[in-house]
């Protein structure tokens, strides 16, 4: 059947890896920071995106609020409208 | 079958779905990595030529192998956004170009540190690495070409016969090692008898990674055609519940 004999006497002969420290442990920090970037970054992008939205959700839901309460008021009030529709339009 | 097809070409569904996959995946990809890299590091037997360098291997085959596939995949996904104007197709074909790059960039950097110690030499003009090197710039080709067209329906149409015409490539870079005499070795023959070459002590945890290695393949690109999704259905009903929902945990 399959030999599963640890190949390594002691931890130092294991960090050592015969001669080749540098290069086979390289190749699994390579690997370590491929799989970690590629797990965290659309998971990071994902949050961030939904922060936004919800930013943008609540901003609007105020936006509609002082619409809806805006034709109550007289005058003033529909300037206030206007500057928050400006205001909107650049973000 | 077309009712199935159809709707997995619904990026509601295709989010919602993939959701509940997602944790099994994972689960899977760690116990696999788990008992793949130990075995890798510690417990495979040295080479009798190649001594510990054996155990880049198990990282540097199954990343290039898998980047071989994601080309096809691209392509397939191209061709479905061509012909039928799948939406989600396109998500899809967008989202693997850069896991496509980046598992090309690690086979290319693994192979190199291999390189390095085995044949004394960081990089050669050989057949193989070159159609691997022209891969990953395909893949950036790719990348760039979808960020410079604006209108989002050219880009994805641009994108795909790129994608489609560049899977020339992936014979060249599978067979190079039989076409051509090149310094990058043909691929090993694997066998269960104990005396052979390469016994199963040996290509057992290679399987296990490179199954590992699709499963991480897997959840990128789910991942991030999650958030292609998201981004592109902004404005729909669906996802302004669950910007509502989730949002303001985030």
């Amino acid at each position: 059947m399959i030999n599963l004999q640890l190949q390594f006497s002691s931890l130092g002969e294991f960090l050592e890896m015969g001669i080749y420290t540098f290069h086979v442990w390289s190749v699994y920090g390579l690997f370590t920071v491929f799989l970690t970037y590629n797990l965290l970054m659309p998971l990071l992008r994902r949050k961030q995106f939904l922060r936004e939205q919800f930013r943008r959700q609540q901003r609007n839901a105020r936006r509609d609020a002082t619409r809806v309460s805006a034709p109550a008021a007289a005058g003033p009030g529909a300037s206030v409208n206007q500057g928050n529709n400006h205001s909107t339009g650049n973000q | 079958m077309w009712l199935w097809f159809s709707k997995l070409g619904s990026p509601r569904w295709f989010y919602q779905w993939s959701g509940k996959w997602l944790p099994w995946l994972t689960a899977c990809m760690v116990v696999l990595l788990m008992i793949g890299v130990p075995w890798a590091l510690l417990f495979v037997p040295e080479d009798y030529q190649q001594g510990h360098t054996i155990r880049i291997m198990y990282v540097h085959v199954p990343v290039a192998s898998i980047s071989l596939a994601c080309f096809p995949l691209m392509a397939v996904a191209g061709a479905i956004t061509l012909v039928w104007r799948m939406k989600l197709a396109d998500m899809v074909a967008k989202s693997v170009a850069p896991v496509g790059a980046w598992f090309t960039a690690m086979a290319l950097a693994t192979g190199a540190i291999w390189g390095d110690l085995i044949w004394g030499t960081w990089w050669a003009w050989d057949a193989r690495l070159t159609s691997l090197l022209i891969q990953f710039f395909l893949f950036i080709g790719v990348i760039a070409l979808r960020s410079a067209i604006e209108s989002p329906d050219g880009a994805a149409k641009a994108c795909a016969i790129l994608a489609i015409v560049g899977a020339i490539n992936v014979p060249i870079i599978k067979y190079s090692v039989d076409w051509w005499n090149t310094l990058h070795q043909p691929a090993s023959r694997f066998s269960m008898d104990p005396i052979a070459p390469n016994p199963p002590e040996v290509w057992v945890p290679l399987v296990i990674m490179i199954v590992a290695g699709y499963f991480f393949f897997a959840i990128a690109l789910i991942l991030r055609v999650r958030n292609e999704i998201l981004l592109r259905e902004r404005r729909s009903q669906w996802v302004s519940e669950l910007v509502a929902q989730e949002g303001g945990r985030a």
